[in-house]
This record gives C-alpha cells, sequence and structure tokens, in this order.
C-alpha cells in the first residue's frame, strides 16, 4: 500500500467514537491536532525524543509522532483533553502539576502529563528516583524538572497541594 | 503601608489551569479557514553564487500556489537587530552564505504538497572558498562573505578606562586565560511560526510567536511600509521564548505576509525542528582572553578581555553581544582600569542571537574562570578574592554603573555556607568532589538599544473586576501572574478579580515585551503607576460615599476603607459606581508609560549608567569528577539570587530552578557543531538537551535587597537564573581535580585528556 493511500479509521478518541479519512503515512499526532482539532496533543522534536506528543493508546503510552494513525483503528485512545477538563474537573495530576508550578510555558505539560499518569497507573506510589527513570523520555526547557517530580510524588501521595518542599528561603539583606 | 497582601506571596500561576488541561493556545495550533501552507527551500552549500533557481517543475505540481525566491523580494526589504548592521533578507539574493539559508520558498495547500514541491526546485551554485573559524576569517586574503565587510568584522566594540598597561605594569600579580563557549540552542518547544492573513480592505494581521509584538508591528508597518494603523499583531501564549524570539522579525514572517498578499489567503509558515536551530539563532559562540591585574593584597586593578565573537554569516544580536558585554564586565567587580575590546566577526555558518542572558552566559563563563584561575595563582581562597572585589552598594563603577542595590556578597556567604566550602573534599580512588563559585551580573532595565518604555491601560470594570491591557506577552516567565498580584496590590482588589490582555497589538500599549530580565521591573511599574491612577480616581467615588476625604483611604483585597476606622469601608464597584451614575460621569480606564530609569550611555566612551538596577547572583557548584572516564556529574547546585523584592516566591524558585538546569546542560551538554559548515546536530537525538536524570540537588536562596526602581523593590530575574552556572561547574572540576578546562561543554573527553596532560606534567 503506498503511504498516500488512504482509508478510514475508526477509534475512541477520550470515550468518544471517531471516524476519520486518513492516509496511511499520516501520523496520529497530525490527525488529533489537524483532522480532529485536539490541539492539547502537541508536536514538539518529530523523533520521538521528547515526548510531547504524549497519549494513551489502549492505556499504552505511546509518542503520537512516530505512530502511524492507521494503528489506532480500533484502539481507545486518551489525550489531555480525556483525562479531566476544567468544566467537569480536573485530574488530581492536572490540580497537582498546576497548584506546584510544574508548567511553565506548558508546552510539554500535556505530554509530560500524559506520561505521568502511565507511571502512576504502573506504580502508585513511584520514589523519586522512579519518576525521574520513567521521565527520561519526556523533555521540559522551562522548569528544570523539580517541581514535577514533586507534584507527581504529591499525587501519589493522595494530595495535589505542595508540601514543605515548595517553600523559599528568603534572605533580607537590606543595608542600612 | 499595611502589610503586602499579595507581592511576596506565592500567588498561583494564573496561566496554569488552561494549561494543565491541554486548552492553552498556542500560535502553532491556529488553523484559519482557506489557510495555505508556506515550507523554506535550504541552501545545501556553505558560499556560493546562485547561478539560477529553476521553480518551474514545482510550480507545476498540483496544490502549489505559489513559489518565491529572493528576486521576488523588496529590495529595501533588510532587517537586523543594530541598524548599521542590518544585513538579514528573507530569501538568498545573488548569494548564499551558509548551509541551511532559505533560497526559495513554497506556498501550498497543504504541507505534505509544499514539502514535495521543495525537492523539486533546483538551485544551480558557483560555489566559493568559505570561512568557518573567527580567527581564519580575520587574516588578510581569507573569503570575504559581504562585500560591505572586507575584513569579516561585522561590528567592534572598544571601551577603556582608567591607566590599563600603567595598572599592569605596577601590578604585583598578572594572570591570562582563554576560553570559549559553544553555541547553546534555545530550543524552544513550540518553534517560530508566523500566519498571515489580509483582510479584503487591506488591513494585515500576524499572528506569530514573538516575545515583543509591539516590536513585531513596528517593524513589519516600517519594513514593509504599511501603516501602523494597517497592522496588526496577534500573540497567543507562546511556547518557550529564551531570547530565541525576541526580535520578533524572522523571515518567515516576511514570508508569510508577502505570500498572503499575493494569495489572497491566510498563510502559514513555521521553522521545523532543523530549522529551529538553523534559522532560529541560538546563543553566540564566542572566545574571550582575560588578564587580570592585582595588588598584593589580591586587590583587583586591572582587567582587560579581548573577546572575539562568531556572528555566523548573518548579523542577528551578535554585534550586541560584542557591545553589551563591555558594560557588564564593569558592573560587576570595582577596577581601577579597564578594557573591553570585541570583535564581531562574520562566518560561512548560520548566525547565532540572544538567549538568556545575551552575550552574558559565554562572556560571564570566561570572566569567572579567568578569576578562580587568578585566585587560585595568588593562593587566595575564591569566596574572598570575590568579598575583596565585588561592588557594593553605593559603588560607581569604573564604566558609571550606579549601584543603588546590591545583595551580590550577601549571595556568596549565603551560596558557600550551604556547601562545606571550608572542609576538605572527599575522594575516593576514582572519584573526586569538589566545590566552584560563580558570581554574575545582568541588567534589569537597560538602556541596550534605546529607550526600553512599556505601557499599562487599566480597565476597571462596573463590578470591581480590572483588566490590564499589557505589552508583554506570556511564555513561561510567569508575567501575567506577577503583574496581577502588582496590579492587585496596588489597586486595593483581589488578585483573583485582575485579569491580563496581552498579545494584541490592537489593543495593547506599546511595549518592549518579555525581555531582558525587564517585565516585573518596567512593565511591573508601568502596571503600578496606571493602578495609582485608577485607585484615586476611586477613591474619590469612595470618599463621597463614606463622607471622608480621599487621602485618608486605602484599599485591600477588595475593599475600600478609612484607614482609621477600617470597618467604614465600600467595595471598588460601589466607588465606580459613584463615579459613573451622575452627568458628566467617568470611566475608570486608566494609563502610564514607564522608561527604564537608565542613561544613555555615553556614544564615544561608553560611560553611563547603563540599566536602572544591577540583579546578582552566586552559584554554588558541588560536582563528583570520575577519574577514570573524566564524566562529571553534578551532585548539587546552590542559586542564591539577589532578586529586589520577591513578587512570588513560587514564581522565582521556578525561573531559578529552570535557569540553572539550562546552565547544567551548557555546561555539560549542549554544544550546537557545525563543522566545515555543515550543522552536525539539529536536532533533539543528537542535541543533547538535560533530561530528569541530569537534575541534582537544586538550592534556592532568595536574596531580598530593595531595588529603588522596581515596582515595590523588585528585580529582574529571568536571565539570571542561568547566569554562573557553567563557571560554577567548570571551577568545581578544577577544585576537584586540579584541571582548569576552558572550552564548554566541559565533556569527559576534555575532562580525561587534560587529567593525563597533568599526570604526564607532574611526572
Amino acid at each position: 500500500m503506498s503511504l498516500s493511500a488512504k482509508s478510514v479509521v475508526s477509534f475512541t478518541l477520550n470515550g468518544e467514537p471517531v471516524e476519520v479519512m486518513v492516509s496511511t503515512g499520516r501520523y496520529l499526532v497530525d490527525v488529533l491536532r489537524e483532522d480532529l482539532s485536539m490541539m492539547g496533543t502537541k508536536r514538539s522534536c518529530d523523533q520521538g525524543v521528547c515526548g510531547t506528543c504524549s497519549v494513551l493508546l489502549n492505556g499504552r503510552l505511546v509518542s503520537s509522532c512516530l505512530t502511524l494513525a492507521v494503528r489506532a483503528e480500533g484502539a481507545e485512545v486518551t489525550t489531555i483533553e480525556g483525562l479531566g477538563s476544567l468544566e467537569e474537573g480536573l485530574h488530581p495530576l492536572q490540580e497537582s502539576f498546576a497548584s506546584h508550578g510544574a508548567t511553565q510555558c506548558g508546552y510539554c505539560t500535556p505530554g509530560m502529563i500524559v506520561s505521568a499518569v502511565a507511571l502512576l497507573e504502573e506504580n502508585p506510589d513511584p520514589s523519586e528516583e522512579e519518576i525521574k527513570h520513567w521521565l527520561t523520555g519526556n523533555l521540559c526547557r522551562c522548569t528544570g524538572y523539580q517541581k514535577i517530580i514533586d507534584a507527581i510524588r504529591a499525587v501519589a501521595e493522595g494530595r495535589t497541594e505542595p508540601g514543605p518542599e515548595a517553600e523559599v528561603e528568603i534572605v533580607k539583606a537590606y543595608e542600612e | 503601608m499595611s502589610e503586602l497582601a499579595y507581592v511576596g506571596k506565592s500567588v498561583p500561576r494564573v496561566d496554569a489551569p488552561e494549561k494543565v488541561a491541554g486548552r492553552a493556545v498556542y500560535t502553532l495550533d491556529l488553523q484559519l479557514p482557506k489557510m495555505l501552507f508556506g515550507k523554506l527551500k535550504a541552501s545545501e552549500v556553505p558560499h556560493a553564487r546562485i547561478k539560477n533557481i529553476d521553480t518551474s517543475r514545482a510550480e507545476k505540481l498540483p496544490g502549489v500556489r505559489l513559489v518565491l525566491t529572493g528576486e521576488d523580494m523588496p529590495e529595501d526589504l533588510v532587517w537586523g537587530v543594530i541598524p548599521v548592521c542590518y544585513d538579514q533578507i528573507p530569501l538568498a539574493r545573488e548569494k548564499v552564505r551558509f548551509i541551511g539559508e532559505s533560497v526559495a520558498a513554497v506556498v501550498a495547500t497543504d504541507e505534505d504538497i509544499a514539502k514535495e514541491a521543495i525537492n523539486l526546485i533546483d538551485v544551480e551554485y558557483e560555489e566559493l572558498p568559505a570561512v568557518f573559524d573567527v580567527f581564519e576569517a580575520m587574516r588578510e586574503g581569507a573569503p570575504v562573505i559581504h562585500d560591505k565587510y572586507p575584513n569579516n568584522i561585522a561590528f567592534t566594540k572598544h571601551m577603556e578606562f582608567g591607566e590599563v598597561e600603567r595598572a599592569f605594569d605596577e601590578a604585583a600579580h598578572v594572570s591570562e586565560l582563554s576560553t570559549s563557549s559553544s553555541r547553546q540552542a534555545h530550543c524552544c518547544f513550540e518553534t517560530h511560526v508566523s500566519i498571515a492573513d489580509w483582510s479584503a480592505s487591506g488591513d494585515l494581521t500576524v499572528y506569530n510567536s514573538s516575545q515583543c509584538p509591539s516590536l513585531s508591528h513596528q517593524y513589519f508597518s516600517k519594513l514593509l511600509h504599511i501603516p501602523e494603523s494597517k497592522v496588526r499583531v496577534i500573540t497567543n501564549y507562546i511556547g518557550g521564548g529564551f531570547g530565541g524570539k525576541a526580535t520578533s522579525k524572522f523571515n518567515i514572517d516576511f514570508l508569510s505576509i508577502i505570500a498572503a498578499k499575493k494569495l489572497g489567503r491566510p498563510v502559514k509558515f513555521y521553522y521545523d525542528r532543523e530549522e529551529e536551530f538553523l534559522l532560529g539563532t541560538f546563543r553566540t559562540n564566542q572566545f574571550h582572553t582575560t588578564r587580570i591585574a592585582t595588588d598584593k593584597e589580591g586587590i583587583l586593578l586591572a582587567r582587560e578581555m579581548q573577546m572575539t565573537v562568531d556572528n555566523g554569516a548573518y548579523s542577528d544580536y551578535g554585534p550586541v553581544v560584542g557591545a553589551i558585554t563591555a558594560h557588564m564586565g564593569g558592573s560587576l567587580y570595582n577596577f581601577k582600569a579597564y578594557r573591553h575590546h570585541a570583535n564581531v566577526v562574520y562566518t560561512n555558518t548560520p548566525y547565532g542571537g540572544a538567549m538568556r542572558g545575551v552575550g552574558n552566559g559565554g562572556y560571564s563563563f570566561g570572566t569567572e574562570v579567568a578569576m578562580d584561575h587568578h585566585a587560585n595563582e595568588i593562593g587566595m581562597d575564591p569566596a574572598e578574592f570575590r568579598f575583596k572585589n565585588m561592588v557594593k552598594k553605593g559603588d560607581t563603577t569604573i564604566i558609571g554603573a550606579k549601584i543603588t542595590s546590591c545583595g551580590v556578597h550577601e549571595c556568596v556567604q549565603e551560596a558557600i555556607k550551604r556547601v562545606p566550602w571550608h572542609e576538605a573534599r572527599p575522594s575516593s580512588n576514582d572519584t573526586k568532589r569538589g566545590y566552584g563559585l560563580s558570581v554574575a551580573v545582568h541588567f534589569t532595565g537597560a538602556r541596550a538599544m534605546g529607550p526600553e518604555t512599556a505601557g499599562a491601560f487599566i480597565k476597571m470594570n462596573k463590578d470591581g473586576t480590572v483588566e490590564v491591557l499589557s505589552g508583554t506577552i506570556e511564555m513561561g516567565n510567569g508575567s501575567n501572574t506577577t503583574l496581577s498580584q502588582i496590579c492587585a496590590e496596588t489597586l486595593g482588589v483581589r488578585v483573583e478579580d485582575v485579569r491580563i490582555i496581552n498579545g494584541d497589538t490592537a489593543v495593547n500599549p506599546y511595549g518592549w515585551g518579555v525581555r531582558g530580565s525587564r517585565t516585573t521591573t518596567i512593565d511591573g511599574q508601568a502596571t503600578r503607576l496606571a493602578a495609582i491612577k485608577a485607585r484615586d480616581m476611586l477613591f474619590r467615588g469612595a470618599a463621597e460615599l463614606l463622607e471622608c476625604d480621599a487621602k485618608d483611604l486605602e484599599a485591600s483585597r477588595g475593599k475600600i476603607f478609612v484607614k482609621s476606622a477600617p470597618e467604614n469601608s465600600v467595595s471598588h464597584s460601589e466607588a465606580y459606581m459613584k463615579l459613573y451614575n451622575k452627568q458628566g460621569s467617568e470611566a475608570v480606564y486608566t494609563t502610564a508609560s514607564y522608561d527604564s530609569p537608565s542613561e544613555d550611555p555615553d556614544p564615544v566612551t561608553g560611560y553611563g549608567n547603563w540599566s536602572a538596577a544591577y540583579a546578582f547572583g552566586a552559584k554554588v557548584a558541588v560536582v563528583e569528577v570520575d577519574t577514570e572516564t573524566g564524566a562529571v556529574e553534578v551532585k548539587k547546585l546552590v542559586c542564591a539570587n539577589d532578586v529586589g523584592t520577591v513578587v512570588n516566591p513560587a514564581g522565582a524558585m521556578g525561573q531559578i530552578e529552570g535557569g540553572a538546569l539550562m546552565g547544567v546542560g551548557y555546561a555539560l551538554t549542549e554544544d550546537f557543531q557545525v563543522e566545515d559548515g555543515q550543522p552536525v546536530n539539529p536536532n533533539w537525538l543528537d542535541y543533547k538537551l538535560p533530561t530528569t536524570q541530569d537534575v541534582p540537588e537544586l538550592e534556592t536562596v532568595l536574596i531580598e535587597t530593595e531595588n529603588p526602581t522596581g515596582p515595590f523593590g523588585a528585580k529582574g530575574l529571568g536571565e539570571m537564573a542561568q547566569l554562573g552556572t557553567s563557571a560554577a561547574i567548570a571551577n568545581a572540576v578544577f577544585d576537584a581535580v586540579g584541571v582548569r578546562i576552558t572550552s564548554l561543554p566541559v565533556t569527559p573527553e576534555k575532562v580525561l585528556t587534560a587529567l593525563r596532560e597533568k599526570e604526564a606534567a607532574d611526572g
């Protein structure tokens, strides 16, 4: 089959059935963003390095920039929009990322949260080291990762608000 | 003033909910009806005359709407950063000067067709000798890259004060060290993007990922000869900037505008990840030779720096790097004599730009490694050497910088306190531990390129909520939150009742955007001044209602009350309605404009107080060096920053942690390499960004001083967050194993080679 041959792909996107005509060579990230207007999933490195385009395919974490859209046939696809919403309530990880300042420019955030959901599904109580290991495939240029790690640990501990680690030390140096 | 309600509190980021929900809109997400897509054809040779461009095959491809080459561009469309150095053009004309330079553009109905058409364009080149090394480029007989610059020197900056040679002659000790820094790419997650749309009546709207929409607006108007009233620039959230989107004018902006005009349909261009490296600029690579002279007490007498900046093939921020570091260098230490000489040199490589601390990243690495080297040579503790020589509050430095607030001594004290600085370094057979210190200064509100104004409009709503129209954008730096806090504090409303409206030049005031660690200070002041005017208006309405004098009133957390009797209060809404519901009513809509209260340096000597305030910081790195492999692991990083009055502690900590890790990347792995003109690693597989595995223990200390020029005493921070990290790490490597790594990044190979050389020398 040539890469430009088209076929209909049917799958469940965030609980809703969708049907879309795609060419064989088209990647899932482009179908989500351009054909289905699900802009929460971002594209950044285009090489499966940065994790920005992370989505869940039948509950498994994949880079949608390396996943052909035809592979979604009959599958359940979950994106950031499917985890929780401002209208119906955010997912605890979304809450925790917000309250921890674990998002700055926000571009890596959807992929990072989707990846964290997959982590907690597999290991509900990961140590800091386990979180770091899991997130090696999710890059962030803004935060330095610590607040992201703290946000995930908080959810593992059953809370979404920052703990004492978020306290900032301030020393006054007022000259006379 | 009573206790502050919001300034100094870790108010949660106002942009966080929509970002975590996946609902934040970035320019790359925008799709307009009937939008067409553009792609760029890149030069495959570093230096050549263009003999012919055959676009006929591309034009015939179904779906292709337009093919453009340099010949189709207006001849006077030339830009850059410093006007005397303007040389950038949208598409190469006559010559190409680096691999990756855009030679043609295609606009088509979809991206795949545009990409296919790019491959159908045939360019015939006559290759020319090329030069890739700055020092070779300055030699006589080197290939000339721009005819206007026969010696390939795009810009020279010389600044000199005091008797430099005499100081070196009379010094007790003189040291000299040559250092170099690498190209660090911004690696914004959202690449540069521009969408242009012309209305039937000839109004242009550009949606782009600019750090300064006002500058985009101004330059599109000026360079394309369109009245400012006919141009509107809209910027949504941007997915990281770090200075890479600060010039606010890239070739894709002009191409989308020109193509959309010809086609009568919206056109979108964006850089793919590789183009982002080749065309989106990066931190310039620099070479520094630093000479330092001290007297017998270790007091600095003189410093001389000979600096060479690799400009790449065109001038972007390269000339600014050469110029601005001359001022940086004279604002951190006291000297009796000072010389800075910078050449900014063209090479046939992609061109660099500004990145988080324009020029200061490489510069402060060079200086702080040289300072550490000097302290070691005179047998003085590096911290002690700094304490003896760093500026203090009240100083006017040799270049004319007026230090009106300064916490740099406290930064060093607090940083070294957090490691066993004075104790013996633990080591095993094959790992050695070391501690390294660096200090840094950066401007916050500088007249780097003329007036740096910010505007703010405050629009009060009848229900007591407020909109702040601001010339900023939110690129992740958190300014929408800090500006909300500054407005709420000043106007006395609740912070949740403030909304920042920005990124639309049709409604927002002119402003210099988010850059140069200026947003909190300069835009913050504009916001505060407009809020004071709005508050004073509301106080008149409240005074009538409360039957008191307006000067007896105060406002906080959504209430306007009598200072001596706080139970006598009205809401902002009630005060507003009192003004509004009568003949000759007044709408509460106030404006303010604020310019950085700094001086234009003397055009000849460079003397002057070039920044409104100076932000300082110190970093201490703890590293472990594996002497078998040369690998350096950063175990801990202490970041102490003089932030003036902290507006949002959690936000400041977030900036510092992110900046520090960006500094770790600069120190150890990040190196955009260009070999013989060929970019080697313009992608994220081969260009190594720090991951979660690279996060050291991060300790943040905020040092509060009072900046008399900042709102509530605040200073800028964004760029200081990164500065100094690489030098602290390199100095820690020296402390651990006694080898001085003088070029970035500090790779295992360099460390191992230096260790072997040292072993051989030690016998």
